[in-house]
C-alpha cells in the first residue's frame, strides 16, 4: 500500500511557482498604440498578467505557474509591431 | 444649395473615400501613418466634418485591421450627412499597408511602409481607381511626425486624384509617463494638408487639432482651413476604439 502512495505521489504534478520576466521593448509610442500589445500579450495561455511601462519601454509579464514560453512572448510582441529586446528572469516581491 | 456647391460637396464625398483609410490608426488626425496595429487587432473610427460655408455635414466610418506587425488592412467609407436626398453613400476605399523599413530604439521608432489598394464606387454613375502611395512615421519622446503621399489612378471615366500631409503631434501630457501602466493622454496635432483633383488645382490645407487618448479609446476634435482656392472652414470631430 505503501509504495502505490509513494508511487502515485511521484507522479504527482509538482505545484510550479510563477515565473516572472522583464523584457525590454522598442518602438512602443503612446498608449493607444500599445493597447494592441496588452492584450495580445494577455491572451497567451500560459500568463496571468501583464504590464506596461511606456516610460521605461518594458513589459512586466507573470506566468500562471511554471516557466513562461519566451518564444511565444518574443512572436507576439513582434506581431504587436514592436521589436523584444533583452529578457530578464525576475524573483517576486518578498512579504 | 447652388448648383457649384452640390458639385463641389460632391467632390469632396468623393475625395473622402481617399482620405478614410487613412483615418483608422493613430495617431494623425487626417494623414495616414505607418505605426503597427497588432495581428488580429481592429481599430474603428468614427468622423464627422462639418463645413459651415457649404452647410454640408459628412460622416466617415473607418477601421483598421492588423494582419502582422508589418501588415494592415485599412478600409473606409464616407456617408453624407446633410444635404439629403439620394446617393449619399461614398466610395469604398481600401488599402493594404506594408511596413518595410523599421528602426526602433528604446525612445524612438522610424518606420516606412508602402501603401496600396483601391476605390470600388458605390454608385453606377462612377468608375473605379486604384490607388498608390507611402507613409513615414517618426517618433521620439513627446514629438511624432507623420509624413505620407497617395495617388490615386481613376479608371474609365473618373479622374486620377491625389493627398499629401505632414503631421507634427506632440504629447502635452503627461510630461512623463508614470512608472507602469496608462495614463490619459493629451496630444496637440498640427497638419499641413493637400488635396488634388484632375482638372483642379491643389487645395492645400491646415489643420490643427486636440486628441485625447486613454487605453484603447480617442476622442479628438480640429479645425480645418483651406488656405488657398475656395477659402473655407470644416470642423472634425472623431473617436477611434481599439479592439
Amino acid at each position: 500500500m505503501n509504495r502505490v502512495l509513494i508511487l502515485l505521489l511521484m507522479f504527482l504534478p509538482i505545484a510550479a511557482t510563477a515565473d516572472r520576466v522583464e523584457i525590454d521593448i522598442h518602438g512602443m509610442s503612446c498608449s493607444f498604440c500599445v493597447e494592441g500589445l496588452q492584450d495580445e500579450l494577455s491572451q497567451l495561455p500560459d500568463i496571468e498578467q501583464v504590464q506596461i511601462s511606456l516610460k521605461n519601454k518594458k513589459a512586466l509579464i507573470i506566468s500562471k505557474e511554471g516557466d513562461l514560453d519566451l518564444d511565444r512572448i518574443k512572436r507576439a510582441i513582434v506581431d504587436s509591431g514592436y521589436t523584444p529586446m533583452e529578457i530578464r528572469h525576475i524573483d517576486p516581491p518578498k512579504g | 444649395m447652388t448648383p457649384l456647391k452640390v458639385k463641389l460637396f460632391l467632390a469632396l464625398l468623393a475625395c473622402s473615400s481617399l482620405l478614410a483609410p487613412s483615418l483608422a490608426a493613430a495617431m494623425g488626425i487626417r494623414s495616414f501613418v505607418a505605426l503597427p496595429v497588432n495581428k488580429g487587432g481592429l481599430v474603428l473610427r468614427q468622423q464627422y466634418l462639418n463645413s459651415p460655408k457649404f452647410n454640408t455635414s459628412r460622416a466617415i466610418f473607418s477601421g483598421a485591421w492588423g494582419l502582422s506587425g508589418r501588415d494592415t488592412l485599412l478600409f473606409g467609407l464616407p456617408y453624407r450627412l446633410t444635404p439629403a436626398g439620394h446617393h449619399r453613400t461614398g466610395d469604398l476605399g481600401f488599402l493594404y499597408r506594408r511596413t518595410f523599413w523599421q528602426v526602433d530604439s528604446s525612445h524612438a521608432t522610424s518606420r516606412i511602409a508602402l501603401l496600396a489598394g483601391g476605390v470600388l464606387t458605390t454608385d453606377s454613375h462612377r468608375d473605379n481607381a486604384v490607388q498608390l502611395g507611402m507613409v513615414a512615421t517618426f517618433y521620439r519622446d513627446r514629438n511624432s511626425y507623420d509624413l505620407d503621399a497617395v495617388y490615386r489612378r481613376g479608371l474609365g471615366s473618373r479622374g486620377d486624384e491625389g493627398q499629401y500631409d505632414i503631421s507634427w503631434q506632440y504629447r502635452l501630457s503627461p510630461a512623463e509617463y508614470p512608472e507602469w501602466g496608462f495614463t490619459p493622454e493629451w496630444f496637440t496635432v498640427l497638419e499641413l494638408n493637400g488635396r488634388w483633383r484632375q482638372g483642379r488645382s491643389i487645395d492645400h490645407q491646415f489643420t490643427l487639432g486636440l486628441q485625447w487618448v486613454h487605453h484603447n479609446w480617442v476622442l479628438e476634435g480640429g479645425i480645418i482651413r483651406t488656405i488657398n482656392n475656395a477659402k473655407q472652414t470644416e470642423y472634425l470631430v472623431s473617436t477611434r476604439f481599439h479592439f
